[in-house]
C-alpha cells in the first residue's frame, strides 16, 4: 500500500516537475521571440510617415464594425471617436443588436439618420435585419446604421461582414477608443506583405481606467486607480507585449482581440463568419481562417502590431472579471474542442504542433492543474506527507519566475513605449508583479475552473452582465 | 537546485527593476538633451537658411563666425548626428526655397558623408537609416550608390532604394521598373505612388513599356501607374491583361477599362467571365454596367440564369438596371399591385369596408326606427335601392375584386420573371376593372346615405343647439347644402326654425340663378360643350391630332374632320378655338363653321341654333333652353361632384381621404367606347 502511494507520489512530482520545466522553457523561448520581434519591429518601422499615404487614392476601403446592446449612455460619443479617425476610406457600422434601451434612438436623432434600402441576401444566416440607416448629414457619411434582432455579438459582427462592402473588415467593441492613426497602421500591416496573405491584423489592448479622455480622445495616459484594474493591466502587458509578440515572431498567433481585431473579409466570409455556438468566437474564427489557408496550400499570415492603437476599460469589480474570465475558458474549451482535430497534427505545421498543444496545455489545463495542485498539497498536508523543503523551494523558485517574468514585461513596455511617464506608476506596476500571483492569480484561475466547469455539466452561460463605467465617467 | 534557480530568478528580476530605471532614465535624457540641443542650434541654423548675401558686413561677419564654429564642432561625431537629427527633422516642417537652403546646408556641411558612410554597415537599420537621409535632403549625388541596393535582400534596404531612386531623379521610375527584380508589395506601390505625386513638374514615362514585364508586381503596379496618369494609349495591352492569370492583375486592367471606358473590351470580358473568380466576376459586372449597351443585356440575363449566388445575381440585375433603366424591378415583398390598387381605391371610396358596413346598418336602423317623414318617390327610391343593394354592392364588389385578382394572378405568375417590366396590357386591364368598382351611382348612394345620418344627428339636437346650428348654416351654407336643408326642414317641427332654413334655401336658389353664361363669359365654351352630350376626347380625330408631330399633319386631320365630321367632333373643335397656334385656331374655326351647317342642312332633330356669323346661340339665346320657375331649385351639373358634407365627416370618422379627381376616371359605358376608340385607332394605325 505504502509503495503504490509511493509510487504515485512520484508519478505526481514528475507530472508537475516535467509541466513546470517545459512551462518555464516555454517562457523563455517567449522572451526570446518577443525581444527580437520587438527590436526589429521598432527598427522596421522608424522610417517613413504613415500620415503620408492617409488619403493616397489606392488606400484600401476598410469597415469597422462595431456591436451595439443597450450602449445607450456612451454611444453617440464612442460613435463620434470612430467617425475621427485618420483614414480616407473607411466605413463605421454600428450594429445595434436588438437593444433594449434607446441606442437605436439616440444614433437617429445624434446623427440625423434616415432608413435606406439596401438588397439583404436571401440565405441571410444572422438574425433578421429591421432596417439599415444613413445620415443625412455629409460629416456623418461614414457612418451606417444596421438594426436588427438580438443575435449576440458574433451575430452582429457576421451582419456587418455581411452587408460590408469593403475589402477589409474590423470587429472592434464600440466602447473602445481607437487611436487616430489606428487604420493606417491596419492597412500597413494587411499591404506590406508582397508574398503571403494577410488574412487579419491584431493589435495590443491597452487599460484605460482612469485615463484621461475628452470628445473621443485621449488626452493623458494616467495608471488605473482601481487595484484590480492594475492587475489586469499587468496581465495586458506581458500578454500582449511578450505573450502575442513571441506568437507573432514565429506566425502561430491563434488569438486576434475581440476588441480590436481586422480581417480579409473574403476569406472571413469564405469560412462562414464568427460562429454564433460559441462564446469564444475572437479565437475560433482565427482557428478557422487559418486552417482555410491551410487547407487551401496558399501562403498566408496573421499580423500582429504592437503600437498601442485600442483603448479599453476592464473590469473593476470581482464578480463582472470573473464573469468575463470564466467565459474566456469556456471560449477557450469549445474552440480547442471544435478543432481537437489539429491537435499534434503535422498537416497543420506549427500550428498543430506548436500553438495548438500550448494553448492546450498551458492556456485550458494549466488552470485545471494548479487548482488541483492546490488540493493535492493541502491532502500532502492532511496526510503528512508533504516535504516542505522542496514546496517551498518550488514554491520560491516559481513565484520568482513569475515575478521576474513580469520585470521583463514591464522592462520592454518602457523600452518600447514608455507610456507611464511617472516613477510612481513604474513601482506601483513592480509592486502589482510582486503581489499578483498571490493576490489576483487565485482568482484567475478560479474563474477559468468555474467556466470548465459549468461547460462540463452544460449549464447554459451567455457572456454575463457587462458592466462598464463609459470613458466620461473615467476621466 | 530549485533553490538555485530561485536565486537566478532573484538576480535576473533585480536586472530588470535596474534596466527598466536605466532604460527610463536613458530615454528622458536622449530626449531632454536634443529639445536642448534644439533649443541652443535653432538661431544658428535660422541664421544660415535665412541669410541675405546682401547683408551688412556686420550681419555677414557674424554668419562666418558661426560657420566657422560649426565647422569647428563638426569634428565631434556626436555633434554631428544631433545636427543631421534636427536637419533632418527640420526639413519635414518646411517648403519651397527654405527647404533648398536647408538641403545646402546639409550639403555643405558634408552631413551626407555621415549617411554615405552608413550605407556601407553591415546592419540592415544603419543602411536604411543612410538612404533615408539622403533621400530627405534630396542628395541627388547619392543616385547612382542607392541604386545598387534595388535588388537587395534585405527588404528594409531595398525599400528604401526603390523609394528614394523614386525620389531623387525624374528618370528613376523608369530605372526602378527596368530593373527591380523582386516583388513590390501593396504598401510599397502606394508609398511609390505617393512619392511621384510630390515630385513637381513630374513628366511620367509612358507606363505601357512595363505590362510585358516578367515580374508580375511590375505589370500589375504599371497598370495602377498607368490608370493614375490617364495613359490611355495602353487600351490593346491592357485588354491583353483580362487573360492574364493573376486576379490583381485582372481586376486592375478591369479597372483600367472602365476609367478609360473601353467599349471594344466588352466581348473579351464575357468570353472571360465564366472561367474566372467571383472577384472578377463582380468586377465584370461592374465594367458591363457602366459600359455595356442593350445588346448585352442578353448575355447579363444568361448570366441571371446561370448564376445561383446572391451577390452576383444583385450585381447582374443592377448592371441591366444600369443599361435599361427600371427593367428589372423589385419582386420580393411586394404586394401585388391589382391587390394595392383595389385596396387604395377601396379605401378611399368605400373608407374601410366593415367600418362602413356597420354605418349602413346604423343609418337603416335609425331609418326603421324613426318616425318616417313624407317621402317624395324619388327619396323613398333612392333608400330602396340602397337597402336592397349594401349587400349585393359589396358582394358584387368582392367577385370583381376577385375575378381581377384571378386573372391578375395568372398574369403576375409570368411576371414574377425576375427580369422584365409589368407588361403594359396588364396593367391598362387593372386600371379598366378599377374603373368598375367607382361606379357614380354608388357614389350617389353613399351621399344620400350620409344626408340621411346627418338628418339623425340633427334631429337628435336640442333646440338651442338647432337654433346655433341654423345661424351657423346661414352664413356658411353653400349650395351643395340645399337638399339637406330641405329634409332638415321638412322634419323639423320648429316652425321658426322652419322658416329661417326656408329663407336659407331661398336666398342660396337665388344665388345658383346668378353666374350665368352672361355672367361668366369665360365658360361659355365649357357650357356649350355640356350641350352636346360629350367631350373632345369622343371625338375619333381626338388621339389622330395628338399623335400628330406637325402642323402640317393637323391641318390635313382638320379638313378631313370638315369632310367627315358630325356633332361629335363639334366639343373637340370648340377645344381647339383655344388652341396656342392661331392657325389651328382659324382652321378648327372653318372646319366648326361646315360641320354645324352640313348638320343644319340635313334638318335633323339634333339641329344647331347658329348664328349668322357661324357661331354657336349663347345660352339664353337657345330655343330648347329651359328656364327654372324662381322658386324652384335646380341643382347645377357641377354641384354633384361637390362632396356631402357628411361622407366629410364619414372620412374623418374612418380616418381616409376622398380620392383625388381624376378627370379621366370612367365609368363601364364609356371604357366600352373607349376601347372602341383605341381599336378604332390601331385600325387606323394598320
Amino acid at each position: 500500500m505504502e509503495s503504490a502511494l509511493n509510487i504515485l507520489l512520484e508519478y505526481i512530482d514528475t507530472v508537475f516537475f516535467l509541466f513546470s520545466v517545459v512551462l518555464f522553457v516555454m517562457f523563455c523561448f517567449m522572451g526570446y521571440f518577443s525581444t527580437k520581434n520587438s527590436i526589429h519591429y521598432r527598427n522596421k518601422n522608424s522610417f517613413g510617415d504613415l500620415s503620408k499615404v492617409m488619403a493616397s487614392p489606392l488606400a484600401p476601403g476598410i469597415t469597422i464594425i462595431a456591436p451595439a446592446y443597450n450602449e445607450g449612455l456612451t454611444i453617440v460619443e464612442n460613435v463620434r471617436s470612430l467617425l475621427s479617425l485618420k483614414y480616407v476610406n473607411y466605413e463605421v457600422m454600428v450594429v445595434n443588436d436588438g437593444s433594449k434601451d434607446d441606442t437605436l434612438e439616440k444614433l437617429i436623432n445624434a446623427y440625423d439618420l434616415m432608413e435606406i434600402e439596401k438588397e439583404i441576401d436571401p440565405d441571410w444566416k444572422s438574425k433578421p435585419i429591421r432596417g439599415i440607416y444613413k445620415s443625412r448629414q455629409r460629416p456623418f457619411s461614414k457612418l451606417t446604421i444596421i438594426d436588427k434582432e438580438n443575435g449576440g455579438k458574433s451575430d452582429a459582427l457576421n451582419a456587418g461582414m455581411q452587408l460590408s462592402q469593403n475589402r477589409y473588415v474590423g470587429c472592434i467593441d464600440v466602447d473602445c477608443l481607437l487611436m487616430p492613426d489606428a487604420l493606417l497602421h491596419v492597412v500597413k500591416s494587411f499591404f506590406q506583405r508582397s508574398k503571403k496573405r494577410v488574412i487579419a491584423v491584431g493589435g495590443v489592448i491597452r487599460v484605460a481606467n482612469s485615463c484621461q479622455i475628452s470628445g473621443g480622445t485621449l488626452e493623458e495616459i494616467r495608471l488605473p486607480k482601481n487595484w484590480l484594474a492594475k492587475f489586469q493591466l499587468l496581465e495586458y502587458t506581458r500578454s500582449f507585449i511578450l505573450g502575442r509578440m513571441a506568437w507573432g515572431r514565429i506566425d502561430s498567433l491563434l488569438i486576434i482581440s475581440g476588441a480590436f481585431g481586422f480581417f480579409d473579409r473574403e476569406i472571413a466570409m469564405a469560412v462562414g463568419g464568427y460562429d454564433t455556438n460559441t462564446v469564444g468566437e475572437d479565437m475560433e474564427i482565427i482557428f478557422k481562417m487559418r486552417r482555410y489557408m491551410h487547407e487551401k496550400r496558399e501562403a498566408y499570415t496573421v499580423e500582429y502590431i504592437p503600437d498601442s492603437l485600442c483603448w479599453t476599460e476592464v473590469p473593476e469589480s470581482a464578480s463582472v472579471l470573473v464573469n468575463q474570465r470564466d467565459r474566456w475558458a469556456r471560449g477557450n474549451l469549445e474552440t480547442l474542442y471544435k478543432h481537437r482535430d489539429m491537435f499534434f497534427n503535422s498537416k497543420y505545421g506549427r500550428l498543430g504542433l506548436v500553438s495548438y498543444p500550448y494553448w492546450f496545455f498551458y492556456e485550458w489545463l494549466a488552470p485545471l492543474m494548479e487548482f488541483f495542485g492546490f488540493f493535492t498539497i493541502i491532502l500532502f498536508w492532511y496526510l503528512g506527507i508533504l516535504n516542505w523543503d522542496f514546496f517551498i523551494a518550488l514554491t520560491a523558485m516559481v513565484y520568482m519566475f513569475s515575478v521576474m517574468f513580469s520585470f521583463y514585461a514591464i522592462l520592454w513596455d518602457v523600452y518600447t513605449y514608455n507610456q507611464y511617464s511617472k516613477t510612481k506608476d513604474i513601482l506601483t506596476l513592480m509592486f502589482c508583479a510582486m503581489v499578483e500571483p498571490i493576490v489576483f492569480h487565485p482568482l484567475v484561475v478560479c474563474a477559468s475552473v468555474r467556466g470548465n466547469l459549468t461547460k462540463l455539466f452544460r449549464k447554459k452561460r451567455g457572456w454575463g452582465p457587462q458592466v462598464r463605467k463609459g470613458f466620461a465617467k473615467a476621466a | 537546485m530549485l533553490w538555485d534557480l530561485t536565486l537566478l530568478f532573484s538576480v535576473l528580476g533585480a536586472l530588470y527593476f535596474l534596466g527598466i530605471f536605466y532604460f527610463r532614465n536613458k530615454i528622458s535624457f536622449r530626449s531632454k538633451r536634443l529639445v536642448d540641443k534644439k533649443k541652443e542650434l535653432a538661431p544658428v541654423i535660422s541664421n544660415f537658411l535665412f541669410h541675405d548675401p546682401s547683408a551688412p558686413i556686420v550681419e555677414k561677419k557674424e554668419y562666418v563666425e558661426l560657420k566657422i564654429n560649426i565647422r569647428n564642432e563638426l569634428g565631434n561625431p556626436a555633434f554631428r548626428k544631433i545636427l543631421t537629427e534636427i536637419l533632418v527633422d527640420l526639413q519635414k516642417d518646411v517648403a519651397g526655397e527654405t527647404r533648398e537652403r536647408l538641403n545646402e546646408l546639409y550639403y555643405d556641411l558634408n552631413l551626407h558623408l555621415d549617411a554615405y558612410k552608413k550605407l556601407n554597415s553591415w546592419r540592415w537599420e544603419v543602411v536604411s537609416q543612410g538612404i533615408l537621409e539622403l533621400t530627405q535632403m534630396k542628395v541627388v549625388d547619392a543616385y547612382s550608390f542607392i541604386t545598387k541596393f534595388i535588388n537587395d535582400k534585405r527588404s528594409t534596404i531595398r525599400k528604401q532604394a526603390e523609394i528614394a531612386t523614386v525620389s531623387l531623379r525624374a528618370e528613376g521610375i523608369a530605372h526602378f521598373l527596368d530593373t527591380t527584380r523582386y516583388s513590390i508589395s501593396e504598401w510599397q506601390q502606394l508609398k511609390l505612388i505617393e512619392t511621384l505625386r510630390t515630385i513637381e513638374h513630374f513628366r511620367p514615362p509612358n507606363f505601357k513599356a512595363w505590362l510585358i514585364s516578367s515580374n508580375r508586381d511590375v505589370v500589375l503596379f504599371s497598370l495602377r501607374l498607368i490608370k493614375h496618369y490617364n495613359q490611355n494609349d495602353a487600351i490593346t495591352a491592357i485588354i491583353e491583361l483580362l487573360k492574364h492569370k493573376d486576379d490583381r492583375i485582372k481586376t486592375e486592367a478591369i479597372n483600367c477599362i472602365k476609367e478609360f471606358c473601353v467599349i471594344k473590351a466588352i466581348p473579351i470580358l464575357k468570353a472571360i467571365y465564366w472561367k474566372t473568380s467571383e472577384i472578377i466576376k463582380i468586377e465584370i459586372l461592374d465594367a458591363i454596367a457602366t459600359l455595356g449597351s442593350e445588346d448585352d443585356i442578353e448575355f447579363l440575363q444568361k448570366v441571371a440564369k446561370k448564376e445561383s449566388g446572391f451577390i452576383l445575381k444583385n450585381k447582374v440585375a443592377m448592371a441591366i438596371n444600369d443599361i435599361a433603366p427600371d427593367t428589372v424591378l423589385p419582386t420580393k415583398d411586394i404586394i401585388p399591385q391589382n391587390k394595392l390598387s383595389f385596396e387604395a381605391e377601396e379605401q378611399s371610396v368605400f373608407g374601410d369596408e366593415s367600418a362602413l358596413k356597420e354605418e349602413v346598418k346604423q343609418i337603416a336602423d335609425s331609418e326603421t326606427n324613426t318616425v318616417e317623414p313624407e317621402l317624395t318617390e324619388e327619396e323613398v327610391g333612392e333608400i330602396e335601392v340602397y337597402e336592397v343593394d349594401t349587400e349585393t354592392i359589396f358582394t358584387a364588389n368582392e367577385k370583381e375584386t376577385r375575378s381581377v385578382d384571378e386573372n391578375v394572378a395568372e398574369d403576375t405568375t409570368e411576371s414574377t420573371f425576375e427580369i422584365g417590366p409589368v407588361p403594359e396590357e396588364l396593367d391598362e386591364s387593372i386600371n379598366a376593372e378599377i374603373g368598375l368598382l367607382t361606379d357614380l351611382a354608388q357614389e350617389e348612394e353613399i351621399e344620400s346615405l350620409q344626408n340621411k345620418g346627418f338628418e339623425k344627428a340633427y334631429s337628435e339636437m336640442e333646440v338651442e343647439e338647432k337654433d346655433k346650428f341654423v345661424d351657423a348654416m346661414h352664413d356658411t351654407a353653400s349650395q351643395s347644402d340645399i337638399p339637406l336643408l330641405e329634409e332638415i326642414m321638412e322634419d323639423e317641427p320648429n316652425s321658426e326654425l322652419r322658416f329661417r332654413i326656408f329663407k336659407i334655401i331661398k336666398s342660396l336658389g337665388r344665388n345658383t340663378e346668378k353666374p350665368t353664361i352672361e355672367t361668366a363669359p369665360d365658360k361659355e365654351i365649357i357650357e356649350n360643350h355640356t350641350q352636346f352630350e360629350g367631350t373632345p376626347k369622343e371625338s375619333i380625330f381626338h388621339d389622330l391630332l395628338d399623335y400628330a408631330s406637325d402642323l402640317e399633319s393637323k391641318i390635313i386631320l382638320l379638313e378631313q374632320m370638315a369632310e367627315l365630321g358630325d356633332e361629335k367632333e363639334l366639343p373637340l373643335l370648340f377645344m381647339l378655338l383655344d388652341d396656342e397656334d392661331a392657325i389651328i385656331q382659324k382652321k378648327a374655326e372653318k372646319t366648326k363653321s361646315i360641320i354645324l351647317l352640313r348638320l343644319n342642312g340635313e334638318g335633323s332633330e339634333k339641329s344647331i341654333p347658329i348664328e349668322s356669323n357661324g357661331d354657336m346661340l349663347k345660352e339664353d339665346e337657345k330655343p330648347m333652353q329651359t328656364v327654372a320657375p324662381e322658386n324652384e331649385i335646380v341643382p347645377l351639373e357641377h354641384q354633384k361632384e361637390l362632396l356631402p358634407l357628411e361622407l366629410c365627416f364619414l372620412y374623418d370618422e374612418l380616418d381616409i381621404s376622398p380620392p383625388e379627381e381624376d378627370h379621366l376616371r370612367i365609368d363601364f359605358d364609356f371604357t366600352e367606347e373607349f376601347y372602341q376608340a383605341q381599336q378604332r385607332r390601331a385600325a387606323i394605325k394598320e
